[in-house]
């Protein structure tokens, strides 16, 4: 069985801060890492690898400096990854990706990061709008051929909506399910647990697309060995959306990142007055409000 | 169409154009008409207000028409029921003669399989998680509040394809309307979708909730005085799906063992919400709870080192305090 794991640079949520004065992310010490969402899609596919053999290949889009996670991967388990990268240019606020391998953008409209590839504005966590990912992904996908099965991670770290398996599948023409905490091979075929809340085994009619949400498997750590092998040669390959035969066009955004919305400031210290009732009320009232209950 | 509510919206006659026939369109793929889809009624009725538009809301999973009713009450101007459940190629063909503005569905796994397919099919643009949408005054363009960070802000995000579709999450929205006065159009489409399709029970291992994963941790303190008092956290914590940790105090009365003690020589939390009941509060208490997202103390003592650093407090005996907020909870 040949697998894709589509996986994705994310910024670590604790390392990313929010600048209340200026109103965006505060990106200074904010360390990227693989999305950990994306380790259960991979471990999943792992785990099926083991019981019934095949492929497994992690396909990542990003920066120069998402050759990290696409080795990560490889260190984890993978057989191999794909990187489709290019040069990167703003354009009406949003980052392009420049689809020729030659095009170099303008340096006033790039901010270096560490000379590794380019940071996006601070206002959002996003290099490409969500559609043009998906394009990426699903001609990666269509160039590899005799893919039996897509998998994602549910949700990105610091910006995640879920809305790539969905859309994925749709650009793929394949089915998709969300939700599924594992996936398991019997000689019905293969099958997806989908819950965990009242879970329900799913039959996965291939190829497909599945997104998989953390379950009761622990994603793997990598082996020493396979973390020094990982950087070997021919492991990660390098992919411009022009080796894919895409045109600009194709990957013109259909959303525009804007500003930040900041709730009010964090006060501590408030007091809630009033008979012990009338404060457990206030309470409830105010964490139902804040929907942490 | 009635056009009473528009036209004392736009203090004029309105007459209904081409651009607005596509309308703001809210899916219901199940049926359910619950208060969190009213709610998305509500949101589609004042983005429609905004835009000149209709709203239109498509059921599936075979409605009575008290449900259509209850959806005009909320803001629709035109209901339209479907039997069964669709699939992805049944929308795409059902919105592709339509041309609709904008697509709103709840955040329910079929409306998050189905939105952003949808998004892809008809070439449109997408926010797969939205918690508020606005319209931009000058190109009214619809603009998705997408929480970001674990919703500790969000981005605003402009949906500059069309149709906009937009999967939102309906638990932060206000309140549904209620007007008894307005009158819609209700439809039978015709349409006739398979039913929902029953897969068989998995037995899938539960995670275990730890202190170190828990989302709703109370903290229970010397402060609570008896082993009642502690019962009483543990009601709590059962209450609100969370678990009951301690502080050093508990661990001396032998309420906690030493896995549940929070502290530097315990174990250090980052629940969503942590309720310290009875708690004072030392350093090494502040130390393992500063990633704490939200904290609520029931303290006696308004001098005591937690009340400063808590961001709510109740000034009262905890264990009064307690049983308030299992009475509340319990309504």
């Amino acid at each position: 069985m040949r697998m894709v794991i589509c996986v994705k640079q994310v910024y670590d949520p604790k390392s990313v801060k929010i600048s209340r004065s200026r109103e965006e992310f505060d990106l200074r010490d904010a360390v990227k890492i693989l999305n950990p969402a994306d380790k259960y899609a991979l471990e999943a596919a792992l785990c099926l690898r083991e019981s019934v053999g095949g492929e497994v290949i992690a396909l990542t889009v990003g920066d120069a400096g998402a050759e990290d996670v696409a080795r990560e991967a490889v260190a984890i388990g993978a057989d191999r990854a794909m990187l489709v990268t290019g040069s990167w240019k703003l354009e009406t606020g949003n980052w392009k990706l420049e689809t020729g391998k030659d095009v170099s953008a303008p340096a006033s409209s790039l901010r270096p990061d560490s000379g590794q590839g380019f940071q996006p504005p601070a206002a959002s966590f996003q290099l490409l709008a969500s559609n043009a990912v998906t394009r990426l992904l699903a001609a990666a996908i269509v160039r590899l051929g005799e893919v039996d099965l897509a998998l994602t991670g549910e949700l990105g770290a610091t910006d995640g909506t879920g809305g790539l398996a969905p859309r994925l599948a749709a650009a793929l023409g394949w089915p998709v399910t969300l939700d599924a905490v594992g996936l398991s091979q019997n000689e019905d075929g293969l099958w997806a647990v989908v819950g965990p809340a009242d879970a329900r085994f799913v039959p996965i009619v291939q190829p497909a697309v599945v997104a998989i949400v953390p379950g009761p498997e622990r994603p793997r750590y990598p082996h020493p060995r396979r973390i020094a092998n990982a950087w070997n040669e021919g492991l990660v390959e390098f992919l411009t959306p022009a080796d894919l035969g895409l045109t600009p066009d194709a990957l013109t955004p259909d959303t525009e990142p804007g500003s930040l919305i900041l709730g009010p400031e964090r006060v501590r210290g408030q007091v809630v007055g009033g008979a012990i009732g009338e404060a457990a009320k206030t309470v409830v009232g105010m964490l139902r409000a804040k929907r942490v209950i | 169409m009635d056009l009473s509510y528009l036209e004392a919206l736009m203090g004029g006659p309105v007459e209904e154009t081409t651009a607005a026939a596509g309308g703001v369109w809210v899916v219901s793929p199940e049926g359910v008409l619950d208060d969190g889809a009213l709610r998305l009624v509500g949101k589609a009725r004042v983005v429609a207000d905004a835009l000149g538009a209709y709203v239109y809301l498509l059921l599936g999973g075979n409605p009575d028409s008290e449900a259509a009713q209850a959806a005009i009450r909320a803001g629709a101007d035109h209901v339209l029921l479907a039997s069964g459940v669709p699939a992805l190629a049944d929308l795409t063909n059902f919105f592709g003669e339509r041309k609709p503005q904008v697509i709103l569905f709840p955040r329910t796994r079929l409306g998050r399989t189905l939105g952003p397919g949808l998004a892809e099919k008809l070439g449109g643009g997408l926010c797969a998680y939205a918690a508020d949408l606005a319209v931009a005054p000058i190109y009214q363009r619809v603009v998705a509040h997408q929480p970001v960070l674990d919703d500790a802000a969000r981005q605003a995000v402009t949906i500059v394809a069309s149709p906009a579709v937009v999967v939102m999450d309906t638990v932060a929205l206000p309140a549904a309307f209620y007007e008894p006065w307005r009158t819609g159009k209700v439809e039978e489409v015709g349409l006739i979708w398979p039913a929902a399709v029953e897969y068989p029970h998995a037995d899938v291992p539960s995670v275990p909730i730890t202190l170190v994963n828990a989302a709703v941790v109370v903290a229970a303190g010397g402060g609570l005085k008896t082993a009642e008092g502690f019962a009483l956290a543990e009601r709590l914590a059962e209450a609100l799906g969370g678990v009951v940790g301690g502080d050093l105090a508990a661990l001396d009365a032998g309420w906690i063992g030493e896995e549940q003690l929070i502290g530097l020589t315990g174990r250090s939390v980052a629940p969503k919400l942590l309720l310290a009941l009875g708690v004072d509060g030392d350093t090494s208490f502040f130390m393992a709870t500063q990633a704490a997202g939200l904290i609520v103390a029931g303290q006696p003592d308004p001098k005591a080192p937690i009340v400063s650093v808590a961001d709510q407090n109740v000034i009262a005996d905890p264990t009064g305090f307690a049983g308030a907020l299992l009475a509340e909870l319990a309504r």
